[in-house]
């Protein structure tokens, strides 16, 4: 037993201590947070846009939209960090996580420009006309009953989507940008253990998940007070 | 204001923050002042990750900024594509990757030699300590003076490998990862399935003197590192730097050799720009 925890505390010493190796892996949480929740909510944005040009009525711009999106799906992450890097941007001045950024919220944005067309396509047509014979216009009609059930319908896909992004920005060690997969590679190239450092690291990403799912509960949290808040004020 | 209105000033709010945010991630070409010992500070270079060059420049005294890559072709394309200033790696592999690759030339030399040795398993000390005794016996010799000067010659020409014969005088066999692919320190001749390299010779050499048989298998990195702590073999052949003794004594089961060779680290810029 005194062997083993020896042995433990020999490991933290080496693997975080020494040389101040845990430097590399708080740069590397920063990192990865800092390429996912950049590239999510780009990805929103761009998801939003994609979803909106793919219902346009004009059939051209529709059809371009799929195919572009299909493209960013099928093509993989790495692939697709390859080509921007050193095909589409090789002459451009934007540095590499810029464009590891771009690939990713692009990557991101065609999945959820998905999940936010079947959310919208799975609200009742009749729902809509029912709206327009009230009276409301179709912005109106759209943003007062196809959003909120749209919304509803869309958002544990969209968690998912956040966890998604999470785990690809992994990739960009390809590009020798310091995220928290490279930076326990580079522990482990150092102390030829690889046991802490992937343990910490794998920790580090569910504490990312489990922080990111608990953000979207209290989103959810605050929606349904809002809306019992409302209930309340028109006496039902 | 309404809320539809606030609404949109905060989705406004959002865009241009995200904005501000991809501009202030900064500007990813490299400078194209030519790199002088005096200007290196703050400079993009490249390394393999946990070569010698990487631990040894990876130290904060040099503020470099240090990108690490997992293949010579990765590196390659980003120094190709200015995304890094420049390729840190040892003299003797700085020679041949100039010679094969025309566009990029040494742009810098260190100004001090480090010392490189061999990673012995740890559970083997008779071992290491025959090889100490060789070593510096054999560095004294015309053969070891001839290896380096035609390991210099393969900046200028594919390095002249010198057949040695490996003499089996006991029952003995000395089993040494190495690495394919790697001139002008171990490769495998294509030509001939022969390995050749100056690593190559030295070992073979060394198995000379102990009248054993020398079996190279060849390895991965990650492998070596792997198959030496188990004591599956008895020495790996990619020589690293001294520096990195103490984290291998630290891990237990690898320990360095005495120094094999002296090398410079070099830096290796693209050659119309610098």
């Amino acid at each position: 037993m005194a062997d083993l925890i020896q042995s433990i505390q020999g490991s933290i010493y080496i693997n975080l201590i020494y040389e101040h190796r845990y430097l590399f892996l708080i740069k590397g949480f920063g990192m990865t947070l800092y390429l996912t929740f950049l590239s999510f909510l780009l990805g929103t944005v761009i998801g939003a846009i994609f979803c909106r040009l793919r219902v346009s009525k004009i059939s051209a711009v529709s059809k371009a939209i799929f195919w572009l999106k299909t493209l960013f799906i099928r093509l993989p992450t790495l692939v697709l960090l390859i080509i921007f890097t050193y095909m589409l941007f090789s002459d451009s001045s934007l540095d590499t996580v810029t464009l590891a950024i771009m690939a990713f919220a692009l990557k991101t944005g065609s999945y959820i420009s998905d999940i936010m067309y079947s959310a919208i396509e799975t609200v009742d047509k009749g729902e809509i006309e029912a709206a327009r014979t009230l009276g409301m216009s179709s912005f109106m009609a759209f943003r007062l009953v196809v959003l909120p059930q749209a919304i509803k319908n869309a958002l544990p896909v969209y968690k998912n989507q956040l966890i998604i992004t999470m785990q690809e920005t992994s990739l960009v060690g390809f590009l020798a940008i310091n995220d928290l997969t490279r930076a326990s590679q580079v522990i482990t190239s150092r102390t030829m253990d690889p046991y802490l450092s992937i343990i910490i690291t794998a920790v580090a990403y569910l504490v990312i998940g489990a922080v990111s799912g608990l953000l979207f509960k209290l989103v959810e949290r605050e929606k349904h007070l809002r809306l019992a808040d409302f209930k309340d004020e028109l006496g039902e | 204001m309404s809320e539809f209105r606030l609404k949109k000033l905060i989705i406004k709010d959002i865009c241009l923050l995200l904005l501000l945010c991809l501009l202030f991630t900064g500007c990813g070409k490299t400078s194209q002042e030519p790199l002088t010992a005096g200007n290196l500070a703050g400079r993009k270079v490249g390394v393999i990750i946990g070569y010698s060059s990487d631990y040894i420049l990876s130290k904060p005294e040099y503020g470099l900024d240090i990108y690490r890559y997992d293949y010579y072709a990765d590196m390659t394309l980003a120094l190709r594509f200015n995304r890094i200033d420049a390729i840190a790696t040892e003299m003797d592999e700085a020679y041949v990757f100039c010679r094969m690759q025309p566009e990029f030339k040494i742009g810098l030399v260190a100004e001090e030699q480090l010392e490189y040795a061999y990673m012995f398993n740890a559970d083997r000390p008779e071992l290491l300590e025959q090889f100490n005794q060789f070593i510096r016996d054999f560095k004294k010799t015309e053969e070891y003076a001839d290896m380096l000067r035609r390991v210099e010659a393969s900046a200028d020409a594919p390095f002249q490998a010198k057949k040695i014969e490996n003499t089996v005088t006991t029952d003995r066999v000395l089993k040494v990862a190495a690495f394919d692919g790697w001139e002008p320190i171990s490769y495998i001749n294509a030509a001939t399935g022969e390995w050749e390299g100056c690593d190559v010779e030295l070992i073979t050499y060394f198995a000379n003197s102990l009248g054993a048989e020398l079996e190279l298998i060849d390895m991965s990195w990650e492998q070596m590192i792997i198959e030496l702590s188990s004591g599956l073999v008895d020495l790996m052949l990619c020589p690293d730097s001294l520096m990195l003794a103490k984290d291998l004594e630290m891990s237990g089961n690898i320990v360095m050799s005495d120094w094999v060779f002296l090398k410079d680290i070099v830096l290796i810029v693209n050659k119309e720009e610098n």
